[in-house]
């Protein structure tokens, strides 16, 4: 009998307990998820919350009879330490877990395992920038729905102002020059936009994009090329008319160093340190790993063995440090494999990506702006599939892994919504194959632009929204739920 | 016209944008009434639809394969 413990529940890791569950279903394999949140949230719809298009309720639902329908045990806890070679008594591999569910809050456990997948997702890291986030600071977020629920509610008073004829300054971007996850910051700025015109007050707003980007429509992907209007364009030019259509102003290049109150300080690459006064900001904190320690049999702290510097796991990807131009997909993990542990997977956020796809820039300062790797949604779907299997096949007696999700052949599509209404709303749809561009078999533009496409319109608006309901229905295993793409 | 000496003349009437030129919303392309029009026309959006409906359904297979 083989034990998998599975850290976290978010897009990645609830990917590998559905599909694990359904496969090892009625075997003598046990399968265990560990979250600290007793809820699933569909993130890409926080957006919606963060404009009150939708409720806490229809974006998230309970881990627990999920689970139960799959014969998973669901521990309400986060992971502490990693032991990967057992030690303290015990001779197995395990984990330590702290309970945050009120009946235990606060009471640890260790959970042996025969394979661990560690799907931790980011910290939040607020901290990074003074004064930025809402706990604490002086910015919202919508990363999530509690965070989106007082995103609206900043929202709301600030129309209710401006309804009072009083004018206002909203910024939304990138909180940090580390940042990644642009995306979701680009969806809600629109979102902002839409909620202020349906209120009839976008004529007193002034509303400003600030992000790490080089160029408008980098997303962390170092750009993409589309075909457009009988052009080969970038994505800037995109990015770029879809703010100008809205009058919108933007700085990119822009590493955010202090938020107070009403004033963003931030610092560009060309050394230029300036400020923007804000009444509502929404930025995006950059990421890190969630803190996980992992120790050796005799007590001895091994971290550094299992995780990068970021605390970001490291897999089977080549982290050798190589100038830009020098990089290329095959640097890119493909089985998740921890190298020193074969029985240990990383996926989603959290595994140590090699390097940016973005060019690194540093400002005269040596201050890095640039954006980090995105390894959100569908890539991070498509890794938990993969790992998932592989699992499957090495319980079953596989030597190695059996099935690779390398970011260099996967895709991704990003349906940016640009306002929420059934008739007259719109979203960016924007797809890219590979997310890691191949030069290699596309020396051109390193991407195959037959996949790679955007669009605006109000079909993408109507998938925006199908999705959400598909993707719902699919995590919360409806009937047919495996035969739905992830 | 005329003006009288020593009157204010009329400022010409030319639109705001027009006096800083090469400012940022002035590099990129700006959709035209058509082409917003066709973003939100119900026909049209429902064939789209199933065009990026398929486009990333082939997107999916290759990434599986």
């Amino acid at each position: 009998m083989a034990r998998v413990v599975i850290l976290g529940a978010g897009i990645s890791g609830h990917t590998v307990a559905r599909y694990l569950g359904r496969w090892l279903k009625g075997s003598e394999h046990q399968i265990s998820v560990v979250s600290p949140k007793a809820m699933w949230n569909w993130i890409p719809s926080n957006i919606w919350v963060g404009v009150g298009e939708m409720t806490k309720k229809q974006v998230t639902f309970e881990l627990d009879p999920v689970y139960r329908k799959l014969g998973v045990d669901f521990r309400q806890a986060k992971a502490v330490s990693v032991h990967p070679d057992g030690g303290d008594g015990q001779a197995k591999p395990y984990v330590t877990i702290e309970y945050t569910d009120e009946s235990r809050a606060g009471q640890t456990d260790k959970l042996e395992y025969d394979y661990l997948v560690n799907a931790t997702g980011p910290k939040l890291n607020f901290g990074a920038t003074p004064g930025l986030g809402p706990e604490g600071g002086h910015t919202v977020s919508v990363c999530t729905p509690d965070h989106a629920i007082e995103a609206n509610e900043q929202l709301q008073e600030n129309i209710a102002a401006m309804k009072r004829g009083e004018t206002r300054n909203f910024v939304v971007g990138t909180g940090h020059g580390m940042c990644t996850c642009q995306g979701a910051a680009f969806e809600y700025i629109y979102n902002i936009d839409h909620a202020l015109r349906q209120n009839g007050v976008r004529d007193k707003a002034r509303i400003m994009w600030i992000s790490n980007e080089y160029e408008l429509g980098d997303f962390g992907m170092g750009g993409v090329h589309i075909q457009r209007g009988g052009y080969m364009t970038n994505g800037k030019v995109f990015a770029e008319s879809l703010m100008v259509e809205r009058n919108m102003e933007w700085i990119t290049r822009a590493h955010v160093t202090k938020v107070e109150p009403g004033k963003i300080h931030y610092e560009t690459l060309d050394g230029t340190e300036a400020e923007l006064d804000f009444d509502f900001a929404m930025l995006i904190p950059p990421f890190a790993g969630v803190g996980l320690k992992a120790y050796g049999q005799d007590g001895s702290d091994i971290t550094d063995k299992l995780f990068a510097a970021n605390g970001m796991m490291k897999v089977d990807a080549d982290y050798t440090p190589r100038p830009y131009e020098e990089w290329s997909k095959a640097d890119w993990p493909s089985t998740y494999q921890n190298p020193s542990y074969k029985n240990i997977f990383s996926v989603g956020i959290a595994f140590a990506p090699p390097h940016p796809i973005s060019k690194v820039m540093k400002s005269p300062k040596g201050t890095q702006i640039s954006p980090t790797p995105p390894r959100t949604g569908m890539p991070s779907a498509a890794m938990g599939r993969a790992v998932a299997a592989s699992i499957r096949d090495m319980v079953n007696g596989a030597p190695e892994p059996t099935h690779r999700a390398s970011m260099g052949e996967t895709g991704a599509a990003c349906v940016a919504s640009t306002g929420s209404d059934i008739f007259k709303g719109t979203a960016a749809t924007m797809t890219v194959y590979p997310v890691v561009p191949d030069y290699e078999k596309y020396p051109e533009y390193g991407r195959d632009m037959d996949l790679t496409f955007g669009e605006i319109g109000l079909a993408g608006h109507w998938m925006k929204y199908i999705l959400h309901h598909v993707f719902i229905y699919q995590a919360k295993l409806g009937p047919g739920w495996h035969l739905l793409p992830d | 016209m005329t003006t009288e000496a020593g009157a204010p003349s009329e400022p010409p009437r030319v639109p705001v944008k027009n006096r800083e030129p090469y400012q940022q919303a002035y590099y990129p392309p700006v959709p035209t009434r058509f082409t917003r029009y066709f973003r939100t026309s119900l026909i049209w959006q429902f064939f789209r639809f199933w065009i990026i409906n398929f486009k990333i359904f082939k997107l999916l297979s290759n990434s599986q394969s």
